[in-house]
């Protein structure tokens, strides 16, 4: 595939002028970022610095107390809260499926999916069972579709969450520390995995990381944020230098 | 003689009240406890009783007024939810309200009512007609919105957020799952009585959970195991001359225990499970336009 320069890809997800306060407390504040088709983008900061927020509004969990997110999918333009279904994937950082025992199977996770898609009181069709077994076949979890949720590996778990982001067949992919609690091999195959989604396929991938080595080592773009925008551009440029004084200027803050 | 209760009109009503009341109850049972909200069921049935008491008081039938206290109660969780309320301060507040209002109304009346205590503690062998009809109408209202938002229950029970990513009304859907908790406690409050009703909803979902079934499986198991434990209640509080209500339940009790047991007699062992090369394909097309038009 040929490689592109960012300005040549359309924008398909933009926040303008973002504020947000949880009380009294400013968390962000007047945040502007597009992000390109294609882009594969670390938001990174200081714990408190606002990152789970800015991905919580950007996927339409919360709403900003001003300013504007903007869409673009397959289906066409939306504003602020009602993304165009399926426009983003999200893996969330705490999902709930992670914190318990559910009884449920990796084929009724991936299943979850669709859900949001079919309009209240439908049910599921036949092509809705068809796409969930190829996504688990693409995602090569054919061989363990009927196994519990539960009884996976932090990265095996980690690889049915996305799988389940990605059955809709969404433009962005969004990730909140995908990483947290799973073994140095398992973070391995996630980066290998991310990678190839991202290169091969053309996937948007917006995601919060908390090590700084592998934010510079695996992302093209960086946004790093202290409740501000601090730095907003190429990886390479930034380096893991330049990263951790970002940190350090953040600390001082 | 098994199921010698059959042989009598109030047997045979006793068993399909305790059938609807099993069904409608152990389906909801599996989504009250898989999101941590065991006691929300206890907490409405105080609800009712308050309900039931205003019903007493103003010489209405007690189920109407406690299906609009129970629903008043349900929208009230929610509503302190708002107010950053968590939802177990929520459900003790509601909790407290309903037998406060249920204590005031029946001091108000000065001696209570005889009936009162059928409500408390059940009366499955002494239902009437009325109290049947009423079931199977609540009954089939839960079963249906049960059955036709299935994914929905199931989206925001696995995952509110991703459901709520995913497009679903989360917040209009946990609204309307607590209004169905609370008419499943009146319909079940006539048979098992306010003070076990949560204990018919909970039990037989936790008694299934434990086998570590899919999703579907999990909930038919737990039905499975609410009706076999009406049925043998049943037998046995009419054969002993025991409570029904508190027979029923320590049928369930029995039931979490074998499964409890079952459980760690048979651990499942954590597998070292395959997955193959990720191959996933994807389409996309042009986006937003650089700057909005003036």
């Amino acid at each position: 595939m040929p490689v592109d320069t960012p300005r040549d890809r359309p924008v398909c997800l933009r926040a303008d002028n973002i504020s947000f306060s949880y009380g009294g407390d400013r968390v962000l504040e007047d945040i502007s970022i597009s992000i390109r088709q294609e882009d594969f983008v670390g938001i990174a900061g200081l714990n408190g610095s606002g990152k789970t927020t800015l991905l919580k509004i950007l996927v339409g969990l919360l709403v900003p107390d001003t300013g504007t997110v903007r869409f673009s999918c397959h289906t066409g333009d939306c504003e602020g809260r009602n993304p165009c279904r399926p426009c983003i994937g999200y893996v969330p950082q705490q999902a709930v499926l992670r914190q318990q025992q559910f009884p449920v199977t990796v084929r009724e996770v991936v299943a979850m999916g669709t859900y949001g898609q079919s309009g209240l009181f439908s049910r599921p069709t036949k092509a809705d069972g068809r796409i969930i077994d190829r996504t688990i076949a693409e995602a090569g979890l054919g061989r363990i579709a009927g196994e519990l949720f539960s009884d996976l590996s932090g990265g095996q778990q980690q690889r049915v969450l996305i799988a389940r982001a990605l059955v809709g067949n969404p433009h962005i992919l969004a990730l909140d520390e995908p990483t947290n609690g799973i073994d140095a091999k398992s973070k391995e195959e996630f980066y290998a995995l991310l990678s190839h989604l991202h290169s091969t396929h053309r996937l948007t991938v917006l995601l919060i990381l908390h090590d700084l080595t592998e934010l510079s080592q695996t992302m093209e773009r960086i946004v790093f944020l202290h409740h501000r925008v601090l730095y907003d551009g190429p990886a390479e440029t930034l380096g893991a230098d330049g990263l951790w004084n970002l940190m350090v200027r953040a600390g001082r803050e | 003689m098994v199921l010698e209760f059959l042989m009598f009109k109030f047997g045979v009503r006793a068993l399909i009240g305790g059938l609807i009341v099993a069904v409608t109850c152990a389906s909801l049972g599996v989504f009250i406890v898989l999101r941590r909200l065991s006691l929300i069921a206890d907490g409405l049935g105080h609800v009712a009783f308050g309900g039931i008491a205003l019903g007493f008081w103003a010489g209405i039938y007690p189920l109407y007024t406690a299906v609009g206290s129970v629903i008043a109660g349900s929208l009230g969780i929610h509503a302190l939810g708002r107010l950053r309320v968590s939802s177990d301060a929520a459900i003790a507040i509601m909790f407290s309200a309903g037998l406060a209002i249920g204590v005031v109304l029946i001091s108000l009346a000065q001696s209570a009512p005889a009936d009162l205590l059928s409500y408390l503690f059940g009366t499955i062998l002494g239902i009437n007609d009325n109290d049947v009809y009423l079931a199977a109408g609540l009954g089939v209202i839960v079963l249906a919105l049960l059955t036709l938002l299935w994914k929905e229950w199931v989206g925001i029970t696995l995952d509110p957020d991703f459901a709520r990513v995913a497009g679903m009304p989360v917040t209009a859907l946990e609204v309307l799952f607590t209004i169905l908790v609370g008419l499943t406690v009146v319909v079940a409050t006539r048979l098992v009585g306010v003070l076990l009703v949560s204990s018919l909803m909970v039990i037989p979902a936790i008694a299934a959970i434990q086998l570590r079934l899919p999703f579907r499986r999990t909930v038919i198991t737990a039905i499975g195991m609410a009706i076999a434990s009406v049925v043998i209640g049943l037998q046995f509080s009419f054969s002993y001359n025991l409570a029904s209500g508190g027979a029923i339940v320590l049928v369930t009790i029995g039931f979490f225990i074998i499964t409890a047991l079952l459980a760690r007699l048979l651990p499942r062992k954590k597998q070292d499970l395959p997955v193959e090369p990720w191959e996933h394909q994807c389409t996309t097309e042009p986006g937003l336009p650089e700057k909005d038009s003036p």
